[in-house]
């Protein structure tokens, strides 16, 4: 409401435009004067006032009423009576017949906003009708002022009709531009309705494009989309492409059971899991999918739920990824580890078997015997080598061999120590022990863990220059047995620290010194730590020495 | 004075077979023949009666495994005795030798003198 009373005045039109009437009225009288004989004339300087006061007015047209307030436009139509009123004077004063122009501002100012403007226009009727007496042109005589009254009660009347009238056609004015203001309103919010749908429909255009390509792209991996009793809904083009079924045969016409072979009770429940699982995460590894020309695909299987508009589940998708190069792959490595084994071992045992039955014979020189040691100890290391390999092997295809039992870990340090020891002694390296009392137990692989100790313990006194020294040392804490081995040797430069257990790494220093190896022992006991729920850890000041520990859970299995 | 116990050989490596046959012959035992397949080894077993039967486990026609399921198949008895030998590591492999019914299961590479003496262990607690 506030909005419309400000702009209550804005409304009066251009006070320029207005006056325009009132010259008008005043040049009619001129003309009359000039051209009607017996108008009366009293005095031609108020009347000359007067009509040149009324003209000057027009001038109000440069004022710049924007900026003064509202209230000051009643300035114009009050001066425009009294310049007609000064006209009135000078023609004829209370006789002067052009007394009824003065209607034209009164009309004005009482036209104007308030009942005030009211008693405005009667106070200046008032004023106006004095003049003659004020300017001393007339004599006040009896009824002259009565007269001054009535004319002024007259205008006064007509002053309120138009005040009213004024005040209703305003209120008109207000009804019908607040109801022009809400239709305005009305517009702008159907046309940011409209502009949002706009979006939203480019949005969901967007959004399907996205999804379309998505979809298109998913070439490689089937992708199935399902009701929750298994109707298929959407058939993918992976799925077209690795089952050779077509989408239009199977949406809405087949069941996802229908493509999975479920050969087994336990395969059923695992794919009872699957289903009921809630993520996406959970997977059948092992599972076969139907070829449309019966064959079998092995696969990857995931579900995932498919959720509905209000986030319930309303189906699965099922997302299966071909395994079959995969699976060829294992097959591959598990004939290249049975081909390994033994087209390399194979002949190894005839060299060391006939090498056994060649010592067996009398008569052998001391220069023949240091020779076939010679030839014993490197198809040894050849087969320790070929061993080394096809353990890696095995450990890549997930398959440790482990036989739990109860370990003396004391026992086993005590047998390395005794194994090494003419290695150490040829090197002139010194090899102690530091064993406690009792006894400590694990729950492990012997020949395992025996062979993960020999590794650190071969290795510290390869790396071990003569005169240095090796230790190994069996401890337990509360939880842990820990299997530690210490040499003096040239130890490992900080930043070849973290690749010490990567299969085939070999430090700077052992390939400068060519001392032999081809980097597999600390990744094999490295594996056969973690197969045991342990822990292998290194740490080395190179040119000082280096320690390695092997950490076992305390009774616990492996 | 005990009949020395007969006993069949195979293995489809030559020299490995020859290696067998000289720790049959430390052990004391009586060679009845020698094969480099799994076949003609099970025939021969089969209609010699053998004692024993030293057999690599991967060979043509019938892997040592196979023949000793065949031999077991046919008697109850214990009879003949099988040793197996293979160059795997696989353990499955050394596993599925002992549950055909094979009596003792060896890796490769052996030594004579421990293979004779398993030989030689073998065939004395023959049934």
């Amino acid at each position: 409401m506030t909005r419309f009373s400000a702009s209550r005045f804005a409304d009066v039109d251009d006070p320029a435009v207005r006056q325009l009437a009132s010259v008008a009225g005043v040049l009619l009288a001129l003309m009359a004067v000039a051209f009607i004989p017996g108008v009366l004339v009293f005095d031609p300087v108020w009347m000359w006032v007067g009509a040149g006061g009324t003209l000057a007015l027009l001038a109000c047209r440069f004022v710049p009423w924007s900026r003064l307030r509202p209230e000051w436009a009643i300035v114009v139509p009050v001066l425009s009576l009294v310049f007609i009123g000064l006209f009135r004077v000078g023609t004829g004063g209370s006789y002067s017949m052009f007394a009824s122009l003065l209607i034209i501002p009164i009309v004005w100012i009482a036209s104007m906003p308030g009942r005030q403007y009211v008693i405005v226009a009667m106070v200046a009727t008032f004023s106006v009708m004095s003049l003659p007496y004020l300017l001393g042109t007339e004599q006040l005589q009896n009824g002259q002022l009565l007269r001054v009254i009535f004319s002024t009660l007259v205008f006064g009347l007509v002053g309120v009709v138009v005040n009213e009238l004024s005040r209703r056609s305003r209120t008109r004015l207000a009804r019908t531009q607040s109801l022009a203001h809400e239709r305005a309103s009305l517009l702008e919010d159907a046309t940011i309705t409209q502009l949002s749908l706009a979006r939203t429909a480019e949005e969901l255009r967007a959004s399907q494009a996205f999804f379309g390509s998505v979809w298109e792209a998913t070439v490689h991996e089937m992708v199935v989309v399902t009701e929750l009793d298994g109707e298929i809904v959407a058939w993918g083009p992976g799925a077209e492409a690795m089952l050779g079924h077509e989408a239009a045969s199977m949406q809405f016409a087949r069941s996802i059971y229908d493509v999975i072979a479920v050969d087994d009770v336990d395969l059923r429940r695992r794919l009872d899991a699957l289903l009921s699982a809630e993520g996406g995460d959970a997977v059948i590894d092992d599972i076969s999918l139907l070829h449309a020309s019966g064959e079998r695909v092995p696969v990857r299987l995931s579900c995932a739920p498919r959720l509905g508009a209000d986030g319930s589940v309303v189906g699965r998708i099922f997302v299966a990824l071909d395994m079959t190069a995969e699976r060829d792959a294992a097959r591959v490595k598990d004939e290249f580890v049975g081909m390994i084994s033994h087209e390399l071992r194979t002949p190894l045992s005839s060299i060391l078997g006939y090498l056994e039955l060649v010592r067996d014979e009398e008569g052998l020189s001391d220069d023949q015997g240091r020779y076939l040691d010679v030839v014993e100890r490197n198809a040894n290391r050849l087969l320790e080598l070929v061993g080394d390999l096809l353990f890696v092997a095995q450990v890549d295809a997930g398959r440790i061999p482990i036989e739990v039992g109860d370990v003396d870990l004391t026992a086993v340090a005590a047998a390395s120590a005794e194994s090494i020891m003419p290695v150490a002694e040829r090197g002139g390296v010194t090899v102690s022990v530091e064993l406690p009392e009792a006894p400590v137990v694990v729950r492990g692989d012997r020949g395992r863990i025996a062979q993960a100790l020999d590794n650190l313990v071969s290795n510290a006194v390869k790396f071990t220059r003569p005169e240095g020294s090796v230790r190994i040392s069996v401890g337990v804490t509360d939880d842990e047995a820990v299997l530690a081995v210490a040499d003096t040797g040239i130890g490992i430069s900080a930043d070849e620290m973290e690749q010490l257990f990567t299969r085939f790494f070999r430090s700077r220093t052992a390939t400068r010194e060519a001392i032999r190896g081809v980097g597999l022992g600390l990744n094999i006991t490295k594996a056969i730590v973690t197969a045991h729920r342990g822990t292998l850890s290194a740490s080395s000041i190179e040119g000082e020495g280096t320690v390695f520990e092997i950490r076992l859970p305390v009774g616990d299995g492996a | 004075m005990v009949a020395a116990s007969r006993v069949v050989i195979a293995d489809d490596d030559n020299d490995i077979r020859e290696l067998l046959e000289v720790a049959a012959a430390r052990a004391g035992l009586e060679l009845i023949s020698s094969h480099g397949d799994g076949r003609s080894a099970l025939e021969a077993a089969i209609a010699s009666d053998a004692d024993l039967v030293l057999l690599d486990i991967a060979m043509p026609e019938l892997t040592g495994i196979e023949v000793t399921e065949r031999l077991r198949a046919g008697r109850t008895d214990g009879r003949p005795r099988i040793v197996l030998i293979s160059a795997s590591v696989e353990d499955a492999v050394l596993e599925s030798g002992r549950e055909a019914g094979a009596d003792e299961v060896l890796g490769k590479p052996f030594r004579v003198k421990e293979l004779s003496e398993h030989l030689r262990r073998i065939a004395g607690a023959r049934s």
